[in-house]
């Protein structure tokens, strides 16, 4: 990854993004989860310059004159049970979905690669860590969210705090894995003759090089964290009313599911399409990083 | 090959008893009281003292660990908090539900999935291959609790045709109510098994034996069926095996869409009104068919696959080949 390389050589991000870039769909879908994620930030700035106004007055209260009218021009997903405009209410929602999950994510790859690399690294610390792992690994991973949610209280870090507990196994083994292959190469050994720590050896040479499953690991379980959170919040242990998350919405919209179905479809479909532009850009991203593929 | 079966089987102990202390433990530290689930606000002192006493809650952590494990392994799952009858009855009567469920899921999954797979295979980049993946990607990204509710709108709202709710109580009806839940939870597994199939085939494809069997002048579906399905097929039998453990244990939100009485809503509604032993003692059967389903999946997979096995066969035969020449 050297700048003084010969010739028309690229550093590994280079090459991976121009495999990726080649992905039509893949590209597509990048460009569509940017743009979600632009918007559910600007939330942010426009609750902040207009100190909540808009979310209050727009998102939050209610006109139960209103309630449930279907798709209009004016309101062009509709009006949800309390007569709150449900494309206001979505946008508002992707912050939630998007940064928690994110959020969660972080965590967990930063908790996950923590203990993958020492596990990888050393043989004393490997049993005991990986034990520990396919303790966690041994409760399918919705199912651990919701015990642990269940038994610290719902609250937005103890929702984070679940999603990250139960991703953290995956990334260990991912890290684990790439370690232990990584540690027999020869740099690594040229390294050590040079008189190099432990410490640096693993964070100069061993984490750059096993960055790849890490990258791709990281896409896919953001879908998963994002699900998981919907899921919690649509049985009551996630997000709570009236604040506008895709799970807690689609909760909601269960009790009048005979009168209206746009409050159910709507949701729904935010939630589909951001999992389903992550699993793309997740399988894009495998297929660009994977050397084998290289022509 | 049954030294290896016995060795994971017993390797699934320690992790058993690590999942239970781990569920035990999180769930003793909640920050709720379990005396005043049961007795309400208004209890005397006194009467909290003996509920504590009753319940064993004095005790050190560890004690409690052991005295309920001691009673898991008799078949006490202990007491309800709300209802005080046994857990493991209701937990029990529930199981088979979830089963039924899964089972049900399951064969719509593969029923579906491997036939797609392969024709989308044998034709790939055809319009059906691109369809079927596109249709696949789009499955496996939807929430299970949605899709169960647009069923629900669709078929039992909209169109009249099937139940939405419960489960029925003659054989026709169970099996009418089955039918949305099971499509529910089925439609992200037959897309997994489908690309699963898919791309297992696509490599068999290109094998020389293929080439051979055609060369043969065995016909087309022949070939399909004894050549290529028969080798594709270890990867999706451990995939199908994998995911019928996570139906057991992760089915809880589609049992919640369809007021199914498994034992995933069961666990729902005992955190809703924060019953202890009724969490507890789901989350414990749950993970337990979990692992255990995991643990098939590597011995099937060891079992399908004629090189793995042939591994262990060959270790011994070389074994007693020794012994002979030593005799001699």
């Amino acid at each position: 990854m050297n700048e003084t390389t010969v010739g028309k050589a690229r550093s590994l991000g280079a090459d991976a993004w121009y495999r990726f870039k080649k992905n039509r769909l893949a590209v597509l879908s990048l460009i569509v989860l940017l743009a979600m994620v632009l918007v559910a930030f600007s939330t942010f700035v426009i609750d902040w310059a207009t100190d909540s106004s808009i979310y209050e007055a727009k998102v939050i209260t209610q006109d139960l004159r209103r309630r449930l009218e279907p798709p209009s021009w004016e309101h062009p997903f509709g009006l949800d049970e309390f007569g709150r405009d449900m494309l206001l209410r979505v946008i508002w929602g992707a912050r939630y979905s998007l940064f928690m999950g994110m959020a969660a994510v972080f965590g967990a790859t930063l908790l996950g690669g923590f203990l993958g690399a020492i596990s990888g690294f050393y043989k004393t610390a490997d049993n005991i860590i990986m034990r520990l792992m396919d303790i966690l690994l041994a409760v399918p991973t919705i199912l651990l969210a919701t015990a642990i949610v269940a038994a610290l209280g719902t609250s937005k870090i103890n929702l984070i705090i679940a999603i990250l507990i139960s991703q953290t196994p995956t990334f260990a083994r991912v890290v684990r894995a790439s370690v232990l292959t990584v540690k027999e190469q020869e740099y690594i050994e040229a390294a050590r003759a040079m008189g190099a720590s432990d410490m640096r050896i693993i964070l100069r040479h061993i984490i750059p090089n096993s960055l790849s499953p890490l990258i791709v690991q990281c896409t896919m379980s953001v879908a998963s964290a994002i699900l998981s959170i919907a899921s919690l919040s649509f049985i009551g242990l996630g997000i709570q009313a009236p604040m506008p998350e895709w799970g807690a919405m689609l909760s909601n919209a269960r009790t009048y599911i005979r009168d209206s179905w746009h409050i159910t479809v709507i949701p729904g479909a935010a939630i589909m399409v951001t999992i389903l532009m992550l699993n793309i850009i997740g399988d894009g991203l495998r297929d660009a990083l994977d050397p084998r593929l290289k022509n | 090959m049954a030294k290896y079966v016995l060795k994971r089987l017993l390797l699934l102990i320690p992790v058993l008893i690590g999942v239970t202390f781990f569920v035990f433990t999180i769930l003793a530290v909640a920050p709720y009281d379990p005396v005043t689930v049961i007795l309400g606000d208004g209890a005397t002192e006194e009467a909290i003292e003996g509920m504590r006493e009753e319940l064993g809650l004095n005790d050190p952590l560890l004690v409690r660990y052991v005295n309920y494990i001691w009673d898991l392994l008799h078949g006490d799952f202990g007491k309800s908090y709300k209802t005080r009858l046994p857990v493991a009855d209701q937990i029990l009567r529930r199981f088979p539900n979830t089963i039924l469920l899964a089972t049900c899921s399951m064969v719509i999954a593969i029923v579906l999935g491997i036939p797609l797979g392969i024709l989308s295979a044998k034709k790939q980049y055809s319009l059906l291959d691109n369809v079927a993946t596109v249709g696949g990607l789009v499955s496996v990204s939807m929430p299970n609790f949605w899709l169960g509710l647009l069923l629900v709108i669709l078929f039992a709202l909209k169109l009249r045709w099937l139940p939405s709710q419960g489960m029925g109580e003659d054989p026709v009806a169970i099996l009418k109510s089955l039918i949305l839940p099971s499509i529910t939870l089925g439609t992200g597994i037959m897309a997994s098994i489908m690309r699963m199939t898919r791309s297992s085939v696509l490599e068999t494809m290109r094998q020389d034996y293929i080439g051979t069997a055609r060369a043969k002048g065995i016909s087309e579906g022949r070939v399909t069926v004894r050549h290529m399905l028969k080798n594709a097929l270890i990867p999706i039998i451990t995939i199908s095996a994998l995911q019928f453990g996570n139906l057991l244990g992760g089915s809880m939100l589609t049992e919640t869409v369809f007021s199914w009485p498994g034992v995933g809503r069961y666990m729902l509604d005992a955190i809703k009104t924060k019953d202890t032993p009724a969490i507890m003692g789901s989350v414990i059967l749950m993970s337990v068919s979990f692992s255990i389903m995991n643990l098939l999946a590597d011995i099937l997979y060891a079992f399908v696959d004629p090189r793995i096995k042939s591994q262990y066969r060959s270790a011994r035969r070389k074994k007693s080949f020794k012994g002979e020449g030593a005799a001699s």
